[in-house]
C-alpha cells in the first residue's frame, strides 16, 4: 500500500508517451545531462554571435 | 522546520528564463529603444495572443495530452473572422453577400464554430482512446485543409475598422489586447485553481486511472479541455487576424510549438500533472522577448530560428533533468 503511494505509476501501461520515452533516460546520470544542457547554452550563444555577424554583413 | 534555500535548484528550474533575463538586460543596456514604451507595446501585442494560445494547450499538457493542431486552428479562426469582417464595400470580398455583423458578434460564432473542432478533438482521444499527439497531428492536417478549401488559398485583407480597432485600440495605457489576455488569464488562474474541473484536470495529469477510479468522470473532464482549448484558439485568432489587418491559410503556422515551447519554459511538464497560469505567462513573455533580443541584436533571421530551436531542446532537457531527479 505504501509503495503504491510513493510510486503510483510504476505500472508501464501508465505511461504516457513522453514518459515512455524519458524512460528511456533512466540510465543516463544527471552528470552528463548537465554537460548537454550546458553543451546547448554555448551552442546558443555561439548561434547569437554568428548570427549577428552574418546579419551585420561580417560573415 | 524552516526550508533551506537550494540554490542548484532554483538555477535548475529557471535556467532559461535567467539566461534570458540577462540577454534582455544585456541588450537593453548596449542597444537603444529597447527599454522603450514602443517596444513594451510590441511585446504586448505580441505576447497576448501567444498568451491565450499557451493557455489553451496548458490543459492538454497538464492531462499528459498534447495539440498540435492549435496552430491551424488559430489560422481556420483568423480566416472565419476575415470572412464575416471584411468591409462591405471592399472589391475582393470573400463572401458577397453576407450580411454586414458587428465584430462582437462575428467573436462569439467563430469560438463556437472552434469548439466544435476541440469536441471532435476531444471525443477522439477520451472515447476512441487515440493518443492525443496522433489525433490532433490528424485534426492540423485536416483543419489546414478546410481552411484552404474556404479560402480557395486567397489571403484575405480589407478589414472593418471596428475589427481592426480591436487590435489597435487601447483602454487608456492598456491595449485590447492585453484586456483580452487579461480576461482569459484570469478565467484560467479561477478555473484551474478554484473549480473542480480544474482539480479532475490535475488529477488527470498526475494519475489517469487513480483519478478515474477516485469518481473522476475522466473523459467528460478531457473532452471539456479541448472543447476549451479550440475556443481559446478561436479567440486567439480572431485577435491575430485583427492585429495582422489581414489572414490567410499560413496565418498561425508553427504556433502550436510556440505554445508548448512556452509552457515548458514556463514550468508546465509535458509529463503531466504540473503546470500553473502565471508560469505560462513567463514561458511565453521569455519566449517573445528572446525573439525581441534577436532581432534588436540584429541577428540573422535563419539563425534566429536555431537559437529558438536551442531554447526548446534546453527546456526539454530540463524537463527530463526534473523528472530522472524526482524518481
Amino acid at each position: 500500500m505504501e509503495n503504491e503511494k510513493k510510486d503510483p505509476r510504476r505500472d508501464p501501461s501508465q505511461l504516457n508517451a513522453i514518459e515512455k520515452l524519458y524512460e528511456k533516460f533512466r540510465g543516463v546520470p544527471l552528470k552528463y545531462i548537465d554537460i548537454f544542457i550546458g553543451l546547448c547554452a554555448a551552442a546558443f550563444f555561439a548561434v547569437v554571435i554568428l548570427g549577428m555577424l552574418k546579419g551585420r554583413g561580417l560573415l | 522546520m524552516e526550508k533551506k534555500f537550494n540554490i542548484k535548484k532554483f538555477l535548475s528550474n529557471n535556467a532559461i528564463i535567467i539566461l534570458i533575463a540577462i540577454l534582455a538586460l544585456v541588450v537593453g543596456f548596449s542597444t537603444q529603444n529597447f527599454f522603450s514604451a514602443n517596444n513594451l507595446k510590441n511585446l504586448i501585442a505580441n505576447v497576448s495572443p501567444r498568451f491565450i494560445i499557451a493557455c489553451g494547450v496548458s490543459g492538454c499538457l497538464i492531462t499528459k495530452g498534447t495539440d498540435l493542431s492549435a496552430g491551424r486552428q488559430v489560422g481556420l479562426a483568423a480566416c472565419l473572422s476575415a470572412m464575416m469582417l471584411q468591409s462591405v464595400d471592399y472589391a475582393a470580398r470573400m463572401l458577397p453577400g453576407f450580411p454586414d455583423i458587428p465584430w462582437f458578434l462575428a467573436l462569439p460564432i467563430v469560438m463556437v464554430i472552434m469548439g466544435c473542432f476541440g469536441a471532435v478533438n476531444g471525443c477522439v482521444i477520451a472515447y476512441l482512446k487515440v493518443p492525443p499527439f496522433i489525433a490532433t497531428l490528424g485534426m492540423q492536417t485536416i483543419v489546414y485543409g478546410l481552411c484552404s478549401v474556404i479560402t480557395d488559398n486567397q489571403p484575405m485583407g480589407g478589414f472593418k475598422s471596428s475589427y481592426s480597432r480591436v487590435a489597435l485600440g487601447s483602454l487608456g495605457p492598456i491595449p485590447y489586447l492585453a484586456i483580452f489576455a487579461i480576461i482569459v488569464g484570469l478565467f484560467m488562474w479561477f478555473l484551474y485553481n478554484k473549480t473542480r474541473h480544474g482539480k479532475y484536470m490535475y488529477a488527470i495529469g498526475g494519475n489517469e486511472n487513480a483519478a478515474q477510479v477516485a469518481g473522476v468522470n475522466v473523459t467528460a473532464t478531457l473532452i471539456r479541455i479541448y472543447i476549451l482549448a479550440a475556443v481559446l484558439y478561436g479567440l486567439a485568432g480572431f485577435l491575430v487576424g485583427a492585429k495582422a489587418g489581414g489572414a490567410s491559410t499560413a496565418t498561425g503556422f508553427g504556433y502550436e510549438l510556440e505554445a508548448i515551447a512556452a509552457c515548458t519554459i514556463g514550468g508546465v511538464s509535458t509529463n503531466g500533472g504540473v503546470g500553473k497560469v502565471p508560469g505560462i505567462l513567463v514561458g511565453v513573455l521569455v519566449f517573445e522577448i528572446l525573439k525581441i533580443c534577436l532581432q534588436f541584436l540584429r541577428v540573422d533571421p535563419a539563425y534566429t530560428f536555431i537559437a529558438q530551436g536551442l531554447v526548446i531542446i534546453v527546456a526539454v532537457a530540463l524537463d527530463l533533468r526534473k523528472y530522472l531527479a524526482k524518481k
